[in-house]
């Protein structure tokens, strides 16, 4: 177990709390709290509300993948002993199931996987206190809305009181001795978060899902691409996915994005279906290799 | 206020009621009067009628003793607090000797003269009767009061000693609690704070007597509670006139945007009237103002006080800002900060040396800069001579806290996760000794930190032999709190608000918390094969569905899935799966015991290739209803083929 692990089990202890204290928990394990926050969202083990602050965590929940070799993902809250309760199911020999090792990753938590007979799937969730789903990350992408900047923006200027920087699309860096009449994507360092606004034509719209701006902002640019033949959907650091399209893809593999040469994040098991998906709700240029 | 409920019942208290009471409770219920405690002295006169002829005879009157329990305040309560407050008066001044008493008391009601009052004697009995009062009737919520045995002087000893500390003190006390204590008494020992202190040598002499004399220990405690209790956050200074007035400390802020300037802000609870440049302006509680470049210049040597501190709502003093000036990031912006907490901050200098070596950092400020200070953002504290890293933002410092470990609730840690013992600067010269119920555990110095036990059980701190003191509980388990929050995908502001507490459970309406996605799935089940070849399925309306094996996803090496690993095939209601094994028999398994009743001219053509060679392979039934249901199938394309061909 790393500290991702520990901080999953600490929030599914507490099942929900506030910002601050998901923030001192984060600060103890020695993790970044906006970080953890992506990652843990992204498998589907906690939810955020930004905008009271607080975090809870997600029902234990199963969920059947496709090109997984029926490996059920277990994702949502996990109390302490929940592994050793999974386990004596297994060794009880009652499902025809395998409980596969966890498998861990360097950034997050380990991955629990379990294969079973599709006949025994729905009895096994039952006994082991998990929610049956299948397909999630499909599902929950086909009922995104599409972004626009109607759909993700208000108008709202940023606030005076906080530093900000411009994000030039060229050169991929935030830079901050920018004219502050420029258009395009603006990351305003406020204090609990950073917050994106866009100004397009003079006008400023602030993004609550910041992950949408730089999509938002610059749609001619491709931050995007997918490399069919092995699966992977590759994502410039610079425009993190949104965290439902980012779970969606996450929930194809139990696999947090893994670093892609310098620049660049890439999620595994992703089918030509689902990128079809990423394109149409985020509205962005998809490059195809 | 002068007796609020404490946290242990019993715990002693001081009725301490001095000027900066009055002026406080005044403040609060929006008495606005010049000098509070004269109005309030003959307030109290005129309600009891003191006089010359009268004396405090009314406070003798009334049914107070065998009024039914629990009493209500007891209505002499006024009138002792202004016998206390005139205890508190008793310092040199320029009318009366440092012991006299009454005389400050007759000022205080209006009367003339130095002389006791008649009936003043019944001043012990109505101490006692407080105290009786606190402890039966309010079981001790609010105390325990003091009260003296063989009060010195008699009788007006019963005030002198419900005071520790004289006006003077009080100035002395507020630098006291806005260096030591910022904003909480709590698990600390006031009294050993204060011995501590170093600026402790500038209380009067009679105050710093009792605090250093063991035997008035709990007297000298319940005064610091009340003064701290009374206090309201300002610095109280010593005017021209000989007076108390008010200053709050400023804070300041920089403003980066839409050009770089300077506010400040307090926190002062009225509105302050400040002269800025000659122009008159108000800051409103909780707002700011502009700080002009030329406050600035003026304030990197020296403090520099804006309006009146005598007025009722105090001045602003902008604290010495220096050549250098750091701001960090906080909840209203950029603030200025002595020890920065942050990896980063923002600089404002006017230091040629420091201009050189931050360069690369400079802010592009379009001019708006006063001659010779730069900006500068994204600088490490590291690359600053003579600024420290704070562990923690200024607003959370304290002297010694228990941080980390991962909490369960107030003071409730999950086993397993060590918390621990903090201490900032705690002004001692050899480091503090650590209990943990009641055995030694370790040692703390300033800015060390001591690892506290994380096994399940309940722990009592003790640090310096009763300087700050504290408990916490271990668990193994949280009692979790259910909160569900969803993201409603069918609401128009979906993108925008992200996932909110509201369970929405409507027909059409999509959900999504975690994995799970409201309303649920209901489309067909995949069907799961190792085999290792293309297939092909007949469905239960006799279609013939074609799969192919897609490659093994390469990252199952990443999950350590090998090579028999599973595939789906997605169609609907598959009865029949058909696998053409290169160089062995046909395989037929049945998925489903459905009868199939048709078949397409497709599906036909490859049963009837197979014909009854296949291998018949059970799967939904037994090998003998399998076989026959194959054999049925034989049939059944046979006939559709002979159908087709006849036609």
């Amino acid at each position: 177990m790393n500290c991702y692990d520990n901080l999953l089990e600490w929030a599914s202890e507490v099942g929900s709390g506030s910002w601050a204290r998901w923030r001192d928990a984060c600060r103890y394990l020695g993790v970044d709290p906006s970080s953890a926050a992506r990652k843990l969202g992204a498998l589907g083990h906690v939810e955020f509300d930004w905008i009271d602050d607080r975090f809870a965590t997600a029902p234990p929940t199963a969920v059947l993948t496709r090109r997984s070799s029926g490996c059920l993902l277990l994702t949502g809250a996990r109390r302490r002993g929940l592994r050793g309760k999974l386990e004596t199911l297994y060794e009880e020999g009652e499902f025809d199931i395998d409980l596969r090792p966890p498998v861990p990753q360097e950034r997050g938590p380990e991955t629990w996987l379990v294969e079973a007979e599709v006949e025994d799937m729905q009895r096994f969730c039952e006994a082991a206190g998990f929610r049956f789903e299948i397909d999630s990350g499909r599902r929950m992408l086909e009922a995104l809305p599409a972004a626009s900047l109607e759909a993700c923006g208000e108008e709202a200027r940023p606030d005076p009181r906080f530093p900000r920087r411009w994000l030039n699309p060229n050169l991929g860096l935030l830079q901050a001795n920018i004219e502050a009449g420029t258009d395009g994507l603006w990351w305003v360092e406020e204090y609990r978060r950073e917050v994106a606004f866009v100004r397009r034509r003079g006008e400023w719209f602030r993004i609550n899902t910041r992950e949408y701006g730089p999509y938002l902002a610059y749609p001619e640019r491709s931050f995007i691409t997918y490399r069919g033949q092995l699966a992977v959907l590759s994502v410039d650091n610079q425009a993190p996915l949104p965290p439902l399209i980012a779970r969606a893809v996450t929930l194809q593999s139990g696999r947090l994005a893994k670093k892609d040469g310098a620049a660049r994040h890439a999620y595994v098991n992703i089918d030509d279906h689902l990128v079809e998906l990423v394109q149409t709700k985020l509205d962005a240029y998809v490059r195809w290799e | 206020m002068l007796l609020p409920v404490q946290e242990e019942p019993g715990t002693p208290v001081l009725l301490a009621c001095d000027d900066e009471t009055i002026r406080t409770v005044a403040d609060r219920i929006g008495f606005d009067f010049p000098d509070p405690s004269s109005q309030f002295g003959r307030d109290v006169a005129i309600a009891f009628n003191v006089g010359r002829r009268s004396g405090w005879r009314a406070v003798t009157a009334g049914p107070w003793a065998e009024a039914q329990r629990p009493r209500e305040l007891p209505a002499f309560f006024p009138v002792l607090c202004l016998w206390v407050l005139a205890a508190t008066r008793m310092g040199p001044d320029e009318k009366h000797p440092t012991m006299e008493y009454h005389g400050r008391l007759c000022e205080l009601i209006g009367v003339p003269g130095d002389d006791s009052l008649e009936c003043f004697h019944f001043i012990g009995r109505r101490f006692h009767d407080l105290a009786e009062w606190l402890e039966q009737d309010m079981q001790g919520r609010h105390g325990r009061l003091i009260v003296p045995e063989n009060p010195h002087p008699a009788h007006v000893g019963f005030a002198v000693e419900q005071t520790v500390f004289r006006r003077r003190d009080r100035q002395v006390l507020s630098v006291f609690f806005m260096e030591r204590l910022r904003s909480s008494l709590d698990g600390f020992d006031p009294l050993r704070l204060l011995q501590r202190w170093s600026g402790r040598g500038r209380l009067t002499a009679h105050a710093l007597r009792l605090v250093e004399d063991s035997r008035h220990e709990e007297r000298v405690r319940a005064a610091i509670r009340a003064a701290f209790a009374h206090w309201d956050g300002a610095e109280l200074v010593e005017t021209t006139g000989g007076g108390v007035g008010r200053l709050w400390s400023a804070s300041v802020r920089l403003r980066v945007y839409p050009r770089p300037h300077l506010e400040f802000g307090a926190a002062n609870q009225t509105p302050v009237v400040l002269t800025i440049a000659g122009e008159e302006l108000t800051l409103e509680p909780g707002r700011e103002l502009a700080l002009p470049w030329d406050l600035l210049d003026r304030a990197t040597s020296h403090p520099v006080d804006l309006g009146d501190p005598r007025s009722a709502a105090g001045g602003i003093r902008i604290p010495r800002l220096g050549d250098t000036i750091v701001f960090e990031s906080g909840e209203e912006g950029l603030i200025r900060v002595e020890r920065p907490s942050d990896r980063t901050v923002w600089v404002l200098s006017r230091n040629g040396t420091l201009h050189e070596r931050l360069r690369p950092r400079k802010f592009n400020d379009g001019g708006a800069l006063p001659f010779g200070w730069e900006l500068f953002y994204d600088v490490p504290p590291d690359d600053l001579p003579g600024v420290d890293h704070a562990p923690v933002a200024t607003a959370q410092q304290a002297l010694l806290w228990i941080e980390g470990g991962l909490s369960l609730g107030r003071r409730r840690y999950l086993s397993g996760y060590k918390p621990y013992l903090i201490a900032a600067d705690v002004e001692v010269d050899s480091p503090l000794r650590v209990l943990v119920n009641g055995d030694a555990y370790g040692t703390i110095a300033s800015g060390e930190r001591l690892a506290l036990p994380s096994e399940p059980g309940r722990y009592d701190i003790d640090v310096g032999d009763g300087f700050y003191r504290t408990s916490y509980d271990v668990e193994t388990h949280g009692e979790p709190v259910e909160e569900q929050l969803c993201h409603h995908l069918s609401d128009a502001r979906a993108l925008r608000v992200g996932a909110r507490p509201v369970v929405v459970d409507e027909p059409g309406v999509v959900t999504v918390c975690g994995a799970t996605v409201t309303p649920s799935y209901s489309g067909a089940l995949p069907v799961l094969t190792r085999l290792l070849c293309d297939v092909e399925t007949i469905c239960a309306d006799g279609s013939l569905v074609a799969h192919r094996r897609p490659p093994t996803p390469t990252w199952f090496k990443e999950i350590d899935l090998g090579g028999g690993s599973r595939w789906e095939l997605f169609c609907e209601n598959p009865i029949w799966l058909l696998a053409p094994l290169a160089g062995g028999r046909r395989r037929a398994r049945l998925l489903r015991d459905v009868e199939l009743r048709c078949l397409d001219e497709a599906a036909a053509r490859r049963v009837v290739e197979w014909g009854e060679a296949a291998d018949v392979q059970h799967g939904a039934t037994d090998a003998v209803t399998a076989r026959a249901r194959w054999k049925a199938l034989v049939e059944l394309a046979q006939q559709r083929l002979g159908g087709i061909e006849a036609a």
